[in-house]
């Protein structure tokens, strides 16, 4: 017996009692499990980031002296300090020079930034077009577009690779960025977006001597800006995590302690 | 509001969609269709390449290597789908008992592990399985009093249930969030009127609310069983020494072989075939998967 199997049994207890004294409506004892199940599996979603966090700042030496933070009264700087930090900022020697994290941090940042930017222009604009214009070929296109993203990824790794060394493209920017400047499904959400714009508006438009682009873009856009946003975040997010893994590998956006 | 009936005749939407189309053609359709062409060619690296007409699918359907990775990878696709997706629907349905103040809290608990990428969590719970040292064989000796030196990604029985783990501690929360939109959806006065002729709360859930989340249901599972078909990223940074293999294979799954054949060992002939072959697996499944929900609706 130790803690761990205290708490267990109090909790166990605990609700077994509140079940007991009102079998008939078990409010209380369902609340006691809710609060109780949801707080555990929070602890377990938590408890890797802590130690992650504790880790970083625990002393190389220390790191598994204690499974968290140190108790309180032994923290001095020789169980935590920036060490971990100082060695991850002083650089990498290679043979092509130094690198510093920095560095990586910057061609995440400046990948991730330029995704998502574009992919906000030209999934919006595939997006109106799907959702406001009928044309030819319109439900085929779309047809195409579903399937496409039930293709594993990985089945175009390979030839995509190949593509790639084709094109020049292996280990630049240019590699790294053009495949994903526009996805279906990010056109699918603005599609559903734009669907909410008015007819009225556009054919208004249209009257008062618009372009077709102007329309896109200063009629419709500002329509769809909650939409936007939540993609502009969903897609930051995605590609600054996904970096790793790409057709022609590089950078990485190396976030571990 | 449905887009204007008539046809539209001028260039507009083809402009607005060009970007996408030539993106497209570059990167999806022409190397699908290199991929079917390159799954009959046995290649060695980017130069050379002979063809060998069905001679990769011959040798995948002999080698015990593709069946253990189809294995691995169908156990853990099991595992998501009666393990993973459970949990994630007991508590949602937790979650959505109450209306309080907690229950943003938790909602964002337990989604946060996705905001951190795969990589990032297969590196992480590669220390935590640490012999000794490692948070998961700490936890589980206090539980048990067993596991405190057992290497989970060492032993070949034990790789399997730590990637699971792992993929639970991730996708558990990632999938709650599509049962608690559902289970808001769910029209409350059906449950009420269920509850009123006498049912208990397993028999409404079962009978009421499942049934009428089952379009979501679907959507969870079929994603699930895609996803898991794809898995590579968290056996590859669970166990890098080996490339996500393994000892003996154990972790190895059809992706990490496709890995393995097509970019270490160079034949992206082979590798193509493979990808082929998951494919087909996936769609099989997939249409399976919405054929029989639809016969059960008719049903």
């Amino acid at each position: 017996m130790n803690t761990i199997h205290y708490v267990l049994l109090a909790f166990v207890v605990g609700f077994a009692g509140l079940y007991a004294r009102s079998p008939k409506n078990p409010k209380l004892a369902l609340a006691w499990l809710r609060i109780g199940v949801l707080g555990a599996a929070s602890l377990a979603v938590l408890a890797p980031f802590v130690w992650l966090v504790a880790a970083a700042f625990k002393d190389k030496a220390y790191l598994n002296e204690y499974v968290f933070f140190p108790p309180l009264s032994e923290w001095s700087s020789k169980t935590l300090n920036l060490d971990n930090f100082r060695v991850l900022f002083a650089g990498d020697p290679t043979i092509q020079g130094t690198v510093y994290f920095w560095q990586y941090v910057v061609n995440s940042l400046f990948l991730a930034t330029a995704t998502t930017m574009l992919q906000l222009f030209f999934c919006s604009a595939a997006g109106y077009a799907l959702a406001k214009y009928e044309f030819r070929a319109k439900k085929a296109l779309m047809t195409f577009m579903l399937a496409s993203m039930m293709i594993p990824g990985v089945l175009l790794l390979a030839p995509v690779y190949e593509m790639m060394v084709k094109l020049h493209l292996v280990d630049s920017f240019k590699g790294l960025l053009l495949p994903g400047i526009v996805s279906a499904y990010g056109i699918f959400l603005f599609r559903q977006a734009c669907l909410g714009v008015p007819n009225e508006m556009i054919d208004a438009g249209r009257i008062d001597g618009c372009s077709e682009f102007r329309i896109y873009l200063n009629l419709a856009m500002p329509l769809v800006r909650p939409m936007s946003a939540a993609f502009c975040l969903v897609t930051f997010l995605a590609s600054w995590n996904w970096v790793w893994f790409h057709p022609c590998g590089r950078g990485g956006s190396g976030r571990l302690t | 509001m449905s887009a204007p009936k008539q046809l539209y005749r001028g260039w507009a939407p083809w402009l607005l969609l060009a970007p996408y189309l030539a993106i497209t053609l570059v990167f999806t359709l022409y190397p699908l269709l290199n991929a079917a062409v390159l799954a009959f060619y046995q290649t060695n690296g980017p130069v050379s390449r002979v063809f060998v007409g069905l001679g990769n699918f011959r040798f995948l359907l002999t080698d015990p290597v593709f069946y253990k990775a189809l294995w691995n990878t169908c156990v853990f696709a099991v595992c998501s789908v009666f393990l993973q997706l459970p949990l994630s629907m007991a508590l949602a349905l937790l979650l959505n008992s109450g209306n309080d103040r907690l229950k943003g809290f938790f909602r964002l608990v337990l989604f946060s592990p996705n905001l951190v990428g795969q990589i990032f969590v297969g590196i992480l719970f590669s220390v935590l399985f640490t012999p000794r040292y490692g948070l998961i064989n700490r936890f589980v000796q206090e539980l048990t009093g067993w596991g405190l030196e057992e290497q989970w990604l060492g032993n070949p029985a034990l790789v399997m249930p730590a990637i699971v783990l792992t993929g639970l501690w991730v996708y558990v929360g990632f999938n709650m969030i599509y049962f608690l939109a559902a289970l808001q959806g769910v029209d409350k006065s059906l449950e009420e009127a269920a509850r009123i002729d006498g049912a208990n709360r397993l028999q409404v859930f079962w009978n009421v609310t499942l049934p009428s989340m089952r379009h979501v249901v679907v959507f969870v599972v079929v994603t699930s069983i895609i996803g898991s078909f794809q898995l590579f990223e968290l056996p590859l940074s669970l166990l890098p020494a080996s490339n996500g293999r393994g000892p003996d294979n154990s972790g190895l799954t059809v992706i990490s072989y496709l890995y393995e054949v097509g970019f270490n060992s160079g034949d992206l002939g082979l590798g193509s075939a493979v990808g082929w072959v998951v494919a087909l697996i996936i769609l099989a499944i997939s249409t399976l998967q919405i054929r029989l929900s639809g016969a059960a609706e008719e049903a």
